[in-house]
């Protein structure tokens, strides 16, 4: 009796239980009862001319009450048809209830985790694009929302920009962003903030010079010179190229005396730049003194920077790194270990740097039962690297006919690559066929 | 006759239910609400929409008529717009104690 009460109680509609959705549900029904009402009395939408502004009035507010009833009484389905519905059917809305309506659906679609699927509605129209998501259908809808303001139908809402920058940067297409950023018109947004998000956008895509100039804009003594994350960025970029390094010392140097009070947390990510850059610029230094000094300096502030953020993987691989770059083959051993611990193998370049560790300490035989771990956890279309690898060790084993069949697999693989993807497009592919070559002439 | 007594109340009845919501008396306004009957004044209005688009003649009393069942049915509208919001009042209203 008590199991039979139990699933009765597990399978009643949630609305039963509780009075409240009980009240929300019933509301949404009597508010959609006035739109079936105003759908039967005008068939083809409602005219401009006939009808009295009150009923106009009670028609717009109750097509955007509907969704929202729906929401509260927790019936996600209905809510997204009755958001459909708004937006397809002539209702005759005005252009502040419109935006509204397609705000909170945006919002809706992106965050309710109701997988939409596409509208099928009859009003749909032929030709018309169907979106393939809700994120699309959201993005699609937010731009809608920015094109209206430029045309001046509606006033400037903050939100909706921020929302278009989640739901991008979701996605990934941070390109996309950064031509809306750019479209939008002088005294919306503060140019700091437009330069400093442009440079976030550029950088996730990988244009970090043109992501480094706005920086530097930004950065400027009569702008924000002291803007955290702007200064942490700028860092991050120069610490990926040699020639910028000392710059970015400059800049992390900044970030540090600025990761104060509320921007505490940050302190470890600001030391830990310094550390990078300082560790990029003795690549390229003249002498072999300042080369060291520089060195031992950036392990210094990497240590300094994992004692604050313990399990922090790149930094961890950072470390790793550098200890190999060093010659201390043991310690970078240990970091290359750690790593893969953190990322529980799931990274490839962690895999790598093991081997290539191993592969400096002679012990080739270990290197190779690593890259094929590897190659086992790795997907077929990013072996390359590691098959590279393999053949090298195979010919450093003295193992010259293995190391050919290696660089043949490897040769395969870039022509079927080059098959699905298009022309030659990496240096490695080239380098393959040149190894290849070159072992069987020897 | 009878429709127009009946149409009469009915309004009676929106407005009557609007005066109490705006007092904010939600449950006194969803008594007043129950009893209005929408399928009615949707017939009502229907032909009267329907039968104009058409003809652009004799304007002096059809659109009178018009006019007439047009408040009407706007105010019906209006009172059954107000239920659900009184509705949801009252939901939020019931899920707040149960939450405190």
């Amino acid at each position: 009796m008590t199991v039979g009460l139990l699933t009765l109680y597990l399978w009643m509609p949630h609305f039963l239980l509780n009075p409240a959705l009980c009240y929300l549900a019933d509301a949404a029904h009597e508010c959609k009862r006035v739109l079936d009402a105003v759908e039967k009395i005008f068939h083809q939408g409602i005219p401009d001319v006939q009808v009295d502004n009150r009923l106009q009035d009670t028609v717009r507010q109750a097509v955007e009450l509907l969704p929202e009833l729906w929401k509260q009484a927790g019936c996600y389905h209905e809510a997204m048809s009755a958001y459909r519905r708004a937006l397809l059917s002539q209702w005759n809305l005005d252009d502040d209830n419109c935006s509204r309506i397609q705000k909170a659906f945006a919002v809706f679609l992106m965050h309710s985790g109701v997988e939409a699927g596409p509208p099928s509605l009859a009003a749909q129209v032929d030709s018309s694009y169907v979106p393939k998501h809700n994120l699309e259908e959201a993005i699609l809808l937010l731009m809608i929302l920015v094109r209206k303001f430029y045309l001046g139908k509606i006033v400037w809402d903050p939100s909706v920009l921020e929302h278009l920058t989640f739901a991008l940067s979701l996605c990934g297409q941070t390109s996309v962003l950064a031509k809306e950023l750019e479209e939008i018109m002088p005294g919306v947004f503060h140019r700091v903030d437009r330069w400093n998000t442009l440079a976030l956008c550029y950088s996730a895509v990988g244009q970090n010079k043109a992501a480094l100039n706005l920086l530097r804009k930004s950065l400027h003594k009569h702008e924000q010179p002291d803007d955290l994350i702007a200064l942490l960025l700028a860092a991050k970029i120069c610490s990926e190229d040699s020639h910028l390094a000392a710059e970015g010392v400059g800049y992390a140097q900044r970030a540090i005396t600025n990761a104060q009070g509320r921007n505490e947390h940050l302190k470890g990510v600001a030391i830990r730049m310094l550390g990078l850059c300082s560790g990029k610029q003795a690549t390229t230094s003249p002498s072999d003194f300042e080369r060291s000094r520089l060195q031992s300096e950036a392990l210094k502030l990497l240590d300094a920077a994992i004692s604050l953020e313990k399990n922090n993987p790149d930094l961890l691989f950072e470390l790793g790194m550098l200890y190999a770059e060093q010659r201390n083959l043991n310690t970078a051993l240990r970091y290359a270990k750690r790593f893969i611990d953190a990322t529980g193998g799931s990274l490839l370049k962690g895999w790598r740097l093991l081997a290539q560790i191993l592969s400096a300490q002679q012990r080739f035989s270990e290197a190779e039962v690593v890259i094929d771990a590897a190659l086992d956890e790795t997907a077929k279309w990013e072996q390359g690297p590691l098959l590279k690898l393999k053949a090298k060790l195979k010919t450093s084993q003295s193992l010259p006919m293995d190391a050919i069949e290696t660089y043949r697999y490897l040769l395969a693989l870039v022509q079927a690559q080059r098959k699905s993807f298009g022309p030659l497009r990496s240096v490695s592919q080239v380098s393959c066929f040149f190894f290849h070559t070159h072992i069987i002439i020897l | 006759m009878m429709v127009c007594v009946y149409e009469t109340w009915q309004e009676a009845r929106a407005l009557l239910g609007r005066l109490e919501y705006q007092r904010g008396n939600v449950e006194a306004a969803l008594h007043v609400f129950d009893g209005i009957d929408l399928q009615v004044a949707i017939q009502r209005l229907q032909p009267s929409f329907s039968e104009k688009q058409p003809s652009r003649k004799g304007r002096s009393r059809g659109d009178s008529q018009h006019a007439v069942s047009q408040h009407s049915a706007s105010l019906v509208l209006e009172a059954i717009y107000l239920k659900a919001k009184s509705l949801q009042k009252l939901g939020r209203l019931n899920g707040r104690l149960i939450f405190q």
